[in-house]
């Protein structure tokens, strides 16, 4: 009796509290969820399915070969657009909310790319940047090259530009989108406090911006990463299958080889899974050791 | 040292403020007060550079940079910063170097008595501390006139009294000039050099603290400050009769609610010279912090009388007798 | 020291512009790919036009309405589970306070920090055994997936601008709970909710792997038809249905400014 009690007591008191539960309950069961089960496949569980091997076979042959090269080659294609967009879209931004703060059509031009899928970023881009591409024909109007072969290899390079900048075209406005409220509404803020001290601009968006803004920028950048590791279409569609980048080799290992294969897809994922988290995980303690003097910088 | 001469603001087709002129000399301290909107912020905007104005000019005497500080009515620090590094912040927007700044912000910890929260963070602070801290990097910067709107505000009463009190030494001692904005009359009065009233963009009248109780001028300024037994003279001659000669001509009077004798009817009161006396009954006993005020209701009208905390006040309904020394009566002009 | 100004502004001014131009010109590269079948190097502009590639899209093996029509289904069922899910847990998240909410947070916003492809392959593997959601559903659950951080965490950000001191004051005037929902926090909260469901609809009309994962490659919607066109490098194709892509996002942003225009009417009694 006691313990029905207590439990209707405490229902009650967390009854607020059933709000988030369908929400959290399904991340949980189908995204937890799947990521555990995927988890196990690649660790040689369901043996009945993927054939008969030994536990963990998967990652032993992964870190065999040339899958290091490959994780090299992701993690810096994720880096570096995130660094890119990053830096770029915090300077638009600034910019944008500096200068542009009444014009509406800039703002207009930015949220354009939200409406175009990755893939189709990967294409037009690749349209536009090949060597008999668009800009390869206003250059060759222009008189700048005779020939296509003079335009500079983009797509399909060996460094992988078309790629970065595929993956610019649309990061860059995100973290420029995600930002701009917070300029203004700290510009706004700070504006007359920072100029009554005697402050310029430069100053102001160094000290006091930029200080403030900077978990929102590093989270974004934190997003733009991660989604860069495990994004698929744009790489699929530009670079060169030599190139190895982790998606399209798990991609094909999951589609092409057969189920017994399988396994091996998934740890390649479960490798980036992991890449991810740990940079999080470094990150969140960057960010506990700033705040552990006692900054607070947002509310809550 | 600071000379405003026909200044103007204008937001779009609003005149904010209209042919402001005004002088603030050196170690004075300038209260400005006028009810919500007159433009009293936006005064301290244009003098701060803030916003441009839109016609009239500002000038300082030669010598001096014009260099001004502005408070806000909340603090407005720096969340991501230290007390010192809030302290510093002027110092190093001009390129001072590290240690040198930290050097001077130090020496006004003890002043501004933050000694001891120097690595705090604002949100560590109370809001007193925190408005130390708001006055301390504008005062490092040694500015010739401070700009205060409404710095104490969002205190309570006995911080605000202890930080005006703190700030009014400092002053002394240090010398700059003050331009204070502020709703409280206390705290105006008692540090005010000057007063200045703006009303609607204007300012209607300015003067020492006590010109306004010994000379308002008009009805819209004394009813701002609030001044006790306004009436027309018209009502006044109704009351106690024929104004002798020697009294100023102006159409409106007021009498402080402390100089009415009261008395109980029916005693013996000696009429004395001076004094008229007007049948009355008691309507409303207030009860303030410092004295007692009781409102008695005559013919035609409301005389409020003011009693120290030890008198008694009769109760409700007693019918009374006020007396009235006509020659206490202030008199002042109507206005428009 | 004038000049210097000056100076600094054009660049910014080019950097700008330039930046726009990044932006745009790939559209209309697009554009104009779509109204010709011939665009060989070195040509400007195509000197020969041709609408073949449109009447391709909308013959029968064009699948123009099919591709249309699935991707909107799917769209509209991300959207409602969104809001039947994620609507409660931003305002809980906002509104309460209990232990563990860090967590909870962490969980829910999970998606956006490990790659999806991880989890989807799971669960596909899940669905099989299961195997007892129809298609739509299946994709629809796993775009909820992709889509329900952005969805909690722009509506939570919007319940923690509202606060709670509103509410409080309706209640202390004899309002329930489901009357001060109805007529305060959700007349409040329109123009987020309707941007929040446009970023969803935009998203998962843009998946490709996991629609293609759940579905094992057989529910056509724009991105799957198009892929494959991508790849081969029909150009003029691609242009086509891409701009058919577009044309119904570029309808429902309409649509979201004329229902956030009228909500400011309503709720706020702004002009326009």
């Amino acid at each position: 009796m006691l313990v029905i009690y207590k439990m209707t007591k405490s229902i009650h008191k967390h009854k607020g509290l059933f709000g988030v539960l369908p929400a959290l309950l399904f991340v949980i069961f189908f995204f937890i969820g799947g990521f555990i089960y995927s988890f196990r496949i690649s660790l040689g569980e369901y043996e009945e399915i993927y054939g008969v091997n030994e536990i963990g076979w998967a990652y032993k042959e992964l870190f065999d070969g040339s899958f290091l090269a490959s994780l090299g080659v992701t993690v810096g294609i994720a880096g570096a657009v995130s660094l890119l967009s990053g830096i770029m879209g915090l300077l638009i931004a600034l910019l944008l909310a500096t200068y542009t703060y009444n014009k509406t059509w800039t703002h207009l031009i930015f949220q354009l790319p939200f409406g175009v899928p990755h893939l189709l970023a990967a294409y037009m881009l690749t349209q536009v940047f090949m060597q008999t591409g668009w800009y390869s024909r206003i250059a060759y109007h222009l008189g700048w090259i005779d020939s296509f072969e003079a335009f500079p290899v983009l797509i399909h390079d060996q460094w992988g530009i078309g790629v970065l900048l595929a993956y610019s075209w649309k990061e860059i406005p995100f973290i420029v989108l995600l930002l701009y409220p917070f300029v203004t509404k700290l510009l706004h803020e700070w504006r007359d406090t920072v100029n009554m001290l005697g402050a310029n601009n430069s100053q102001m968006i160094r000290w006091v911006l930029i200080p403030i803004l900077l978990p929102i920028w590093v989270g974004g950048m934190w997003i733009v990463f991660s989604f860069v590791l495990g994004s698929y279409e744009i790489p699929a569609l530009m670079a060169r299958t030599s190139f190895g980048f982790i998606p399209v080799m798990a991609w094909q290992e999951y589609t092409q080889f057969g189920l017994s294969r399988q396994p091996l897809a998934i740890a390649m994922n479960i490798v980036l899974a992991f890449v991810s988290l740990l940079i999080g995980i470094v990150l969140l303690a960057c960010q506990k050791k700033w705040y552990e003097s006692g900054r607070r910088v947002w509310k809550g | 040292m600071l000379k405003i001469k026909d200044a103007g603001i204008r937001y779009g087709n609003q005149q904010i403020l209209d042919a402001i002129s005004l002088e603030i000399g050196e170690a004075e301290i300038y209260v400005l007060m006028g009810p919500s909107g007159s433009g009293k912020t936006t005064l301290l905007r244009g003098i701060a550079g803030l916003t441009p104005l839109s016609e009239g000019t500002i000038s300082w005497r030669e010598d001096r940079k014009g260099q001004t500080g502005l408070v806000f009515q909340e603090p407005r620090l720096f969340p991501h910063m230290t007390v010192l590094e809030n302290l510093a912040f002027g110092l190093r927007a001009r390129g001072i170097p590290a240690k040198k700044r930290y050097q001077q912000v130090k020496q006004y910890l003890s002043i501004l008595q933050l000694e001891g929260l120097e690595d705090r963070f604002p949100h560590q602070l109370s809001g007193g501390q925190q408005q130390r801290v708001s006055l301390g990097r504008v005062l490092v910067l040694e500015p010739d006139l401070l700009l205060l709107d409404e710095p104490f505000a969002s205190l309570d009463a006995p911080l605000r009294i202890q930080l005006t009190e703190w700030l009014y030494s400092l002053q002394r001692q240090q010398g700059f000039s003050i331009l204070w904005i502020t709703h409280y009359m206390d705290e105006a009065f008692s540090v005010a050099d000057r007063v200045g009233l703006l009303m609607q963009g204007r300012i209607i009248q300015e003067g020492k603290p006590l010109d306004f109780y010994q000379k308002p001028i008009s009805e819209e300024a004394a009813a701002f400050f609030s001044l006790k037994n306004r009436f027309s003279r018209e009502q006044w001659e109704k009351w106690v009769g024929k104004l002798p000669k020697e009294q100023d001509v102006h159409e409106m009077g007021w009498l402080p609610a402390e100089s009415v004798k009261l008395s109980i009817e029916g005693s013996n009161i000696e009429n004395e010279d001076g004094y008229r006396l007007l049948d009355g009954r008691v309507i409303r006993v207030k009860y303030e912090p410092r004295m007692q005020t009781i409102l008695v209701e005559v013919q035609s009208g409301e005389i409020e009388v003011q009693l120290p905390v030890w008198g008694t006040a009769p109760p409700v309904d007693t019918r009374v007798k006020v007396g009235i020394p006509v020659g206490k009566i202030v008199w002042y002009p109507k206005g428009n | 020291m004038e000049r210097l100004i000056l100076v600094k502004r054009m660049l910014i001014w080019l950097f700008l512009i330039g930046m726009s131009l990044f932006i745009i010109l790939p559209l209309i590269s697009l554009i104009l790919w779509s109204f010709t079948k011939l665009w060989p190097w070195p040509e400007l502009l195509p000197k020969v036009w041709s609408l073949d590639s449109w009447s391709y899209l909308f013959s029968p093996s064009g699948r123009a309405f099919e591709a249309l029509t699935n991707s909107m289904v799917i769209a509209g069922i991300t959207v409602l589970l969104n809001i039947l899910l994620g609507f409660p847990a931003a305002k809980t998240l906002s509104q309460r306070q209990f232990s563990g909410k860090g967590m909870v947070f962490i969980l829910l916003l999970s998606p956006l920090f490990i790659p999806l492809t991880v989890s989807v392959m799971g669960l596909h593997h899940l669905s099989v055994q299961l195997g007892f959601l129809p298609d739509y559903f299946s994709t629809a659950f796993v775009h909820t997936l992709v889509t329900m951080p952005y969805f909690i965490t722009m509506l939570w950000y919007q319940f923690n601008l509202l606060g709670v001191k509103v509410q409080e004051a309706a209640s202390s005037l004899g309002a329930s709970g489901w009357k001060i929902f109805l007529w305060i926090e959700l007349p409040l909260l329109t123009p987020a909710l309707l941007l929040s469901c446009l970023l969803v609809v935009v998203i998962s009309m843009s998946q490709y792997l996991p629609t293609w994962i759940m579905s094992g490659g057989t529910l056509m919607t724009m991105p799957l038809i198009i892929f494959p066109f991508a790849s081969s490098g029909n150009a003029s194709i691609v242009a086509v249905y891409s701009i058919w892509f577009f044309v119904p996002v570029i309808l429902l942003v309409l649509i979201y400014y004329v229902l956030l225009k009228w909500c400011n009417k309503k709720v706020f009694g702004l002009r326009g």
